[in-house]
């Protein structure tokens, strides 16, 4: 069942004589209990769409409904049926994690014992209970991130939107959010993941729209996509010594490409062997540096996508 | 009406975030009330009984005006450049409710700083005190009033213009208006401004409930604090809401 559904959104901001175009016809369904990541740049447009969810914007067309509800008629719904953390970090002042997440627990009505119980399960989880008594002023800037984090979670509801949980984070504890996101679908609830990071979010998404300039480039079930557009194939990435004159591309491979000292050659996966032999040999020769072995990705997909995009419109101009 | 559960969380949030910065201001505003009330009549020659009075009436429009009018906004707009108020506005409560727990919290930090002025100013001068019953609903409306300015003000206005003109007001109030002195001494001009700005009529109706045998406010003044009361208000409560 669909928790979120936006449907032909757009909006427009004009600053200063100029006009951009954030969301662009942008059309979106969330349903219960899946990770639904919303990839894209910066300046992609992603968090207008958060914005509009909470009802702290209002679309200059198009609708927006959370759980059944019009959040176009009624902007003031949208903050308590969805919770949210925001990509810009609130700033705590003497506020301690600790007392932060009880209070936004029990702003959303629950009871102290849960909230205690909850507040303690998150942060053992995302391991920064040392830190649940520091007043927020004195905290780095990953922890603070993970509080807001926690301030979201501590009682989903419905649905919760991250806004670059990750940034900030160190890479250890990134992996306990991952989890803890993860956690979070269990029991139905739905979470929108917005992020940059394609590639680190990529295996903790059910769904992804992929957002350039406004516009959904990209949208559908993660494994399909990667199931049809990548299919069997894997990739070669190196730095690239010599000039692209002096690499010749190997029969077998699909295609290769130099740019700015990076190689990347892919082939189908039964070819993995023969493409580890021949960047051995070219190490040998001195022509590439260091190389990698590595699945194709959707980030992969989406920076083809984005350029060919510009390419369009290039062409158009 | 809001949800007094919900208000109690907000107070809770909203006192947590700032709790030291708290202590320290009550304690600076009860030394600025003592100043004023008592420090000022160093400053006068051979003071008599009558500017004593004004002195000592003063002191709470002072104190009252330094928080809602200075601090406060000076707080407020800090608080927009830093991200505050937007967090604030993605919060599940009524806006409202946090309008009213935050002046709360405010109103009643002015509360120790005016009783001790007008304690001690009555132990060291007796300069004529006589508190009368129209103290509460006056508080209550000069609360409105001055809270509702500033609170407009700092939210209406861009946060960086906002906090200059809370230096103007800090600076303006202690120097050029009616609170420690008659309004008669200002120049004619003046004193017209003064009739329709809320500071004069403040000072008057906290004269009026603190010294009734002595002043009387006109129901004028009255009036229009309620009018800026309501008018801040509106203000703020339509930039908290503006989608
Ligand atoms: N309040 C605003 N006023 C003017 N332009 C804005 C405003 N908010 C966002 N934008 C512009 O809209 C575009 C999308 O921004 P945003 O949604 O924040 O992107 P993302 O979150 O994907 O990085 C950007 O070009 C940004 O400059
Ligand atoms: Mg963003």
């Amino acid at each position: 069942m669909a928790v979120i559904e936006i449907e032909n959104v757009t909006k427009t901001f004009k600053s200063r004589g100029r006009q951009t175009v954030a969301n662009d016809d942008v059309s979106l369904r969330v349903n219960e209990g899946e990770v639904f990541g919303l990839f894209g740049h910066n300046g992609a447009g992603k968090t207008t769409i958060v914005n509009q969810l909470l009802g702290l914007l209002k679309p200059d067309k198009g609708s927006l409904v959370i759980a059944g509800e019009d959040i176009v008629k009624n902007p003031n719904r949208g903050r308590y049926l969805c919770s949210v953390q925001p990509q810009a970090k609130t700033p705590l002042s003497e506020l301690t994690p600790r007392a932060v997440t009880r209070v936004m627990g029990k702003l959303r009505g629950v009871s102290d014992e849960t909230v205690e119980k909850r507040t303690n399960e998150l942060f053992e989880r995302l391991d920064i209970m040392q830190w649940a008594d520091v007043p927020g002023k004195e905290l780095s800037g990953g922890v603070t991130r993970l509080t807001g984090f926690c301030m979201a979670a501590i009682c989903p509801g419905r649905a919760v939107v991250l806004d670059e949980p990750t940034n900030d984070v160190d890479p250890v504890r990134r992996r306990y959010l991952w989890n803890a996101i993860r956690d979070l679908t269990r029991d139905g609830t739905a979470v929108v993941l917005v992020t940059h990071s394609i590639r680190e979010a990529e295996s903790t998404v059910d769904e992804v729209a992929v957002l350039d300039r406004g516009k959904v480039l990209l949208q559908g079930n993660a494994s399909k996509i990667k199931a049809e557009a990548i299919g069997n194939r894997m990739k070669l990435e190196a730095v690239a010594r010599a000039g692209a004159g002096e690499i010749v591309s190997p029969d077998w491979a699909e295609s290769m490409k130099i740019a700015e000292a990076e190689l990347t050659l892919t082939f189908d996966r039964g070819l993995a062997a023969r493409a580890l032999e021949w960047a051995s040999d070219q190490h040998e020769n001195r022509t590439i540096g260091a190389y990698a072995l590595t699945e194709i990705t959707l980030e992969d997909l989406y920076i083809d996508l984005v350029g060919k995009a510009e390419e369009t419109e290039d062409a158009l101009h | 009406m809001p949800s007094t559960r919900q208000l109690q969380h907000v107070i809770e949030l909203q006192v947590r975030k700032q709790a030291s910065y708290l202590v320290v201001f009550t304690l600076i505003m009860i030394l600025i009330a003592l100043g004023v009330s008592i420090g000022f009549s160093y400053l006068i020659p051979s003071p008599d009984k009558s500017s004593m009075l004004y002195l000592a009436t003063g002191a709470p429009t002072m104190v009252l005006i330094f928080t809602a009018l200075v601090t406060v906004p000076m707080q407020n707009a800090g608080a927009r450049m830093q991200g505050y108020i937007d967090f604030v506005k993605s919060l599940p409560v009524s806006r409202k409710t946090f309008l009213i727990a935050d002046v709360g919290i405010w109103a009643a930090i002015t509360v120790p700083a005016i009783v001790m002025s007008v304690f001690i100013a009555h132990l060291i001068f007796e300069p004529g005190y006589a508190i009368s019953w129209t103290i509460v609903p006056g508080f209550l409306l000069m609360v409105l009033s001055c809270f509702g300015i500033g609170y407009g003000y700092s939210f209406v206005m861009q946060a960086e213009l906002a906090m200059a003109l809370s230096q103007l007001i800090a600076f303006t109030a202690l120097m050029f208006s009616p609170i420690n002195f008659p309004i008669e001494r200002l120049p004619g001009w003046l004193q017209t401004v003064h009739e329709v700005l809320p500071i004069y009529h403040m000072a008057e109706v906290m004269r009026a409930s603190l010294a009734h045998t002595t002043f009387t406010a006109s129901p004028w003044s009255y009036a229009i604090l309620a009018v800026w009361s309501v008018l801040g208000f509106l203000g703020a409560i339509r930039f908290l809401e503006r989608a």
